[in-house]
């Protein structure tokens, strides 16, 4: 495998991966949903924050499509509004889990012995640790915020991360060409960064989409437990649980944000299944 | 093969460490207390001070860990500063309800899992195997009180089948040995008894399966497809064997490593996430316990039950790369 | 041939085993017709009336244990309970009780002076063998009840006399509460630190199994002196979600739902087989304002915000109506109120006014601190601060709410240098107004109960004399001096004082609220 072949792979096997039906409607969701990240200001009917009182509990009508919440506020806008904040929970929660899982996983893969043994604890006590527990002390000892139960989600998925690429880095430590590179004198640093980590990424990029889904799951799940988003935003899992006890008689509050969370992962892991489809070699 | 035990067991302690620490300082970071808590609205200074006195909170942090310490490894982790009763007792109290949810529902998503997952990838592609695998997103991604409250209403209000909450019905009496309630009932004699403990395990257990099955669907049909066009395989098939056989003996045996692996990870997941599925349905389980002690600042309950799902986290990866071995006969050999 | 006759079994057999299933189980679930069961959402910890705070042990406890003195049952007045009759001195100094004849407690022992005032020793005398601190943390009333107690002692074999340092004019109402249960010594003494996991007193049930979590199972006492209950079992179940419990109740698997959630009100109105009891609670909410720091040491400012607030909105949309506005910082049903006191009625104009006055420009920031679930006094949580940020939006006040859970939050308002608002509330113990307004608004209870940090010396006067002086009609006045003094002030938003809601199954009878939220008298409830 040399390297003109590896970087002359990707933009074929893309268009290649897109030719599957599941995978344009995954794409077609995450698009919509981008879009609505970017346009909720102007596709939303009214003020997510304005409330109501005298029309609250309203469900679905013409005037209020998706219904009112509590206060009156019109639950469409929200769910709306709320798609901005899942973006923020993928790039921050998944993007943090990528970055620092990866450094750790080139890290501890490529240089073995002492600083493998370290970090492979490191990331062993991190999986051993009852995530809603590690995800609850951070926030709650941080303070309850968005962005802080954003980072407490990265935290909690960094070791996947981590253990991923260390497994790749392993394989390709072997390789032919990283071993020719290391012959003609190249330093570790170049190793790593120009031989090393490109071979290892495309897993990467699959995870990346597939915990992509998984990561807005778990971030509304925090603020759910009253752990992340502060009233009044609009954020998916707050939306749940301001809904949760009126689930009985006003249905609508609680289902519409959960149907938005499951069409978000849905489109995340439809698209990911493609793109493993054709990265992944063994899967021919 | 001592060596390698041995190695093993230092690992764990160094987890087990790890993980001590990490919550006693977290605990300690967490503003508010558990006199705080325990007081309430009502409380006075005077009551506060003489309430953490009491609990020894008034101690410097170097003296509460390293009393801490001492007495986990004698096995004492404390005594709850809610209850008054030992803390690592109400962990074990707690914990066959959950190992019970868990290992239900672990075995609902493996049984449908698995051929699901055969199914889809046999036929990879076609509307089917998107049919399969869209509904076990659901899972995953739908809220699991939303699931949960559905499955109620729908068996427990709208039809009348299966109960509302808890683990046994109100005026059941029988000894609790194991805290399993399906052993415990199976103990009793009384298949009346057994009965009752299934009907109130099953929702839950269903509710709960759905996380793991997404998980467990999608790794069987990737492990399918992966080995489905080896050379071994296809030297099976151009001997004749039949198409079950193949699918049997050669491709899913190799599946098998990583769907194992799975539910090894799936296993520590669920024993500590399965707070949300124990709410809904009024089980006492682990979950509950420990989200409860860490809001109410419950420290020695946090303690001896992170410990304790750490230990299981552990031992559970342990015995699956016993299982490793068992499975892959090259693994075995090295 | 495998393969099909396989897919045709399993669908066969599934079909079988779900009608099996909806046959067989048809109609179970409901507990036995002698049982009754009490739904509840949180964890009791422990049955030592005394050692224990927990308002769900407290439920539990009020079956268990009886006290000297009992509310008259749907009321905070005291009467005589296990004394059959008491006497006071003209001074105010000496309260002589004489027990109750052939009672004994549920092991056997009987009531009688000696056994009493060992159950005295073990609160106040720290050489007693069962002294209560020797058991473990204790959170109770001892302070609150027995404080002013000088001595007590035996005049014979069922009289007891308490000499007091100093008159203490609630001290009849607070022998009465569930916190002061009598205990039974020999039990005390035989279980020693066990004892909270193993209660023994008077009361119509007795203690059988708690299973952590799970559920708290009791028995009646067939030789109550009250009467025999009318049902044999009792049993509270927990039922941590709202929506579970709503469905146990209409299913029938519990019968009297003790921490109804308003929320679900509509659902359990639609139900034909559910009843709602309600009864003015012994409850106040609203937001507190830190009254030491700008711009809040203007009381314009306080007034301000409590004009531009509507409560009566706020009660329809959030509490079903099943809470009233707050006219007076103590509730309706408290003996003291003062119902000539007209409150902070809906006026944002004159709240405007109330601002640019003090000099406040629109587009002040202010942080408003809530807890995040609910609570007795505020059973819709946080909900409150953000419809209060609604409202103070539209007077050009930004308030931004932060969520945190209970533990920060109290440790937070109760630092004293906390800058912003937050939401407040309380739940009166035994009807005495002096329990309201010193606690929340008494600068001797900064910062502790005192939130808001509110001083004013001549308050703080009327309330020593308000304990010490015995004349009731004296101490009406006194309050409510003290009320209009504090309405004025405005150290918080008032908002509303919740009634207490309970829902239950249409089958069950004879069961009254008390304001206290306890389940006293459940002898004479039945299950029809």
């Amino acid at each position: 495998m040399s390297e003109t072949a590896v970087l002359a792979r990707p933009p074929a096997a893309f268009s290649a991966a897109l030719g599957q039906p599941a995978a344009r409607i995954g794409l077609g969701i995450v698009l919509l949903f981008l879009f609505l990240c970017a346009f909720a200001p102007l596709i939303a009917p009214y003020n997510p924050y304005e409330q109501n009182l005298m029309s609250a509990l309203a469900p679905p009508t013409l005037a209020h499509p998706l219904g009112t919440d509590q206060y009156g506020r019109d639950v469409a806008s929200r769910v709306f509004y709320g798609a901005r904040y899942a973006l923020l929970a993928i790039i921050v929660g998944d993007g943090m889990a990528l970055a620092v899982g990866t450094a750790m996983g080139l890290a501890g893969g490529y240089l073995g012995g002492a600083a493998d043994a370290v970090i492979m604890r490191v990331v062993d006590v991190l999986l051993a640790f009852p995530y809603l527990l590690l995800a609850l002390i951070i926030v709650a000892a941080l303070g309850p915020s968005l962005l802080h139960s954003m980072i407490a989600i990265g935290v909690v998925y960094t070791p996947q991360y981590a253990r991923l690429v260390r497994g790749q880095v392993l394989g390709v430590r072997q390789s032919d060409f990283v071993r020719a590179a290391r012959a003609l004198g190249a330093s570790t640093r170049r190793i790593v960064l120009r031989h090393v980590a490109p071979n290892s990424l495309s897993p990467v990029i699959v995870m990346a989409t597939l915990q992509a889904g998984a990561v807005v799951v778990e971030t509304a799940g925090l603020s759910f437990l009253g752990l992340g988003a502060q009233p009044p935003s609009p954020d998916w899992g707050a939306l749940l649980a301001d809904g949760q006890n009126y689930f009985l008689t006003a249905w609508w509050i609680a289902t519409f944000p959960g149907l938005a969370i499951f069409l978000v992962v849905l489109g995340f892991n439809l698209l990911g299944d493609a793109l493993r489809h054709e990265f992944d070699p063994r899967a021919r | 093969m001592l060596d390698y035990l041995a190695s093993r067991l230092a690992q764990l302690l160094l987890v087990l460490f790890g993980v001590s620490v990490v919550v006693f300082i977290a605990m300690h970071l967490l503003p508010g207390d558990v006199a705080t808590l325990l007081l309430g609205d009502r409380a006075t200074a005077a009551s506060l001070a003489r309430l953490r006195h009491q609990l020894g909170l008034d101690q410097p942090v170097l003296v509460q860990y390293s009393r801490f310490l001492i007495g986990a490894l004698q096995g004492n982790f404390g005594t709850s500063l809610r209850d008054n009763r030992p803390a690592f007792a109400e962990v074990l109290a707690a914990f066959p309800v959950t190992l019970e949810l868990t290992l239900a529902a672990l075995a609902l998503a493996v049984a449908i899992g698995v051929p699901l997952g055969v199914l889809a990838a046999l036929k990879e592609g076609t509307w089917v195997d998107t049919a399969i695998t869209t509904p076990t997103l659901f899972g995953v991604s739908m809220p699991i009180f939303w699931l949960g409250l559905m499955a109620l209403l729908l068996f427990s209000e709208k039809l009348g089948w299966l109960p509302v909450g808890g683990m046994m019905p109100v005026g059941a009496r029988m000894a609790r040995p194991t805290g399993l309630s399906i052993v415990d009932a199976a103990w009793s004699g009384q298949p009346a008894l057994v009965w009752q403990a299934v009907r109130h395990l099953l929702l839950p257990a269903a509710t709960l399966a759905t996380i793991p099955l997404a998980s467990i669907t999608r790794i069987t049909r990737g492990e399918m497809l992966s080995s489905m066009h080896l050379d071994y395989v296809r030297t099976a098939r151009a001997k004749g064997l039949p198409e079950g056989r193949v699918i049997r003996a050669h491709i899913l045996r190799n599946a098998l490593i990583p769907i194992v692996t799975v539910i090894g990870l799936q296993l520590g997941l669920l024993l500590s996430g399965a707070v949300l599925t124990e709410t809904i349905f009024s089980l006492p389980g682990l979950g509950r316990l420990m989200v409860d002690a860490i809001l109410a600042r419950d420290y020695p309950v946090v303690q001896a039950g992170a410990v304790f799902v750490a230990a299981v986290f552990v031992l559970v990866n342990f015995g699956v790369d016993l299982c490793y071995a068992m499975l892959d006969p090259r693994i075995r050999r090295s | 041939m495998h393969p099909t006759f396989s897919r045709r079994a399993v669908v066969l057999g599934s079909g079988a085993v779900l009608s099996g299933i909806g046959l067989a189980a048809r109609g179970e679930a409901a507990a036995p017709p002698d049982t009754l069961v009490v739904g509840i959402a949180a964890d009791p910890t422990g049955f030592d009336p005394e050692a224990v705070l927990n308002n769900t042990s407290g439920f539990i406890m009020a079956t268990i244990y009886d006290s000297l003195m009992r509310y008259k049952p749907g009321t905070t007045d005291p009467v005589p309970g296990l004394a059959q009759s008491y006497a006071v001195s003209p001074d105010g100094l000496a309260y002589t009780f004489t027990l109750r004849p052939n009672v004994s407690f549920h092991d056997g022992t009987p009531l009688n002076a000696k056994t009493f005032l060992a159950g005295m020793d073990r609160l106040l005398n720290k050489s007693s063998p069962i002294y209560i601190f020797n058991t473990g943390p204790v959170e109770g009333y001892i302070d609150f009840t027995y404080g002013s107690v000088a001595s007590y002692t035996a005049k014979n074999d069922m009289t007891v006399v308490y000499v007091l340092r100093a008159p203490n004019a609630p001290f009849l109402t607070s022998l009465a509460m569930v916190w002061n249960g009598v205990v039974s010594p020999a039990a005390a003494a035989k279980y020693g630190k066990d004892f909270r996991q193993h209660p023994v007193g008077t009361g119509p049930f007795i203690f059988r199994e708690w299973r952590p979590r799970d559920a708290v199972v009791l028995d009646a006492n067939p030789r109550y002196w009250q009467g025999k209950p009318k049902v044999s079992h009792l049993v509270f179940k927990e039922y941590p979600d709202p929506s579970a419990g709503l469905l146990a109740l209409k299913n029938g698997d519990m019968q009297i739902w003790a921490d109804t959630n308003t929320e679900l009100l509509p659902a359990i109105r639609a139900d034909h087989n559910l009843r709602i009891l309600t009864q003015p609670g012994l409850a106040v909410s609203g937001v507190g304002m830190p009254c030491d720091t700008p711009p809040f040491t203007d009381v314009r400012v306080r007034q301000a915000f409590n004009y531009a607030v509507d409560k009566n909105a706020i009660d329809k949309a959030l509490y079903q109506e099943l809470a009233v506005p707050m006219t007076s910082p103590l509730p309706a049903s408290e003996w003291s109120f003062d119902s000539s006191l007209k409150g902070y009625p809906y006026d944002p104009t004159k709240a405007k006014l109330l601002l640019s006055e003090a000099g406040v420009k629109p587009g002040l920031e202010v942080e408003l601190l809530a807890y995040n679930s609910g609570r007795g006094y505020n059973p819709v949580g946080p909900d409150l601060a953000v419809a209060v940020q609604g409202y103070l939006d539209k007077i050009g006040v930004k308030a931004s709410v932060r969520k945190i859970e209970f533990g920060a939050y109290l440790s937070t308002i109760r630092s004293s240098k906390y800058k912003g608002m937050f939401l407040v509330g309380w739940t009166g113990d035994n009807g005495d107004p002096d329990n309201f307004l010193n606690a929340l608004f008494g600068s001797a209870n900064i910062p502790v109960t005192n939130t808001v940090r509110y001083r004013n010396p001549m308050l703080d006067a009327l309330f020593i004399k308000g304990l010490q002086t015995n004349s009731h009609a004296d101490r009406v006045k006194i309050y409510r001096q003290a009320q209009r003094i504090i309405l004025d002030a405005a150290p918080w938003i008032f908002v509303n004082s919740v009634l207490q809601v309970r829902a239950m199954s249409k089958i069950v009878k004879g069961y009254q609220l008390n304001p206290t939220q306890m389940f006293f008298d459940m002898e004479k409830v039945s299950l029809a």
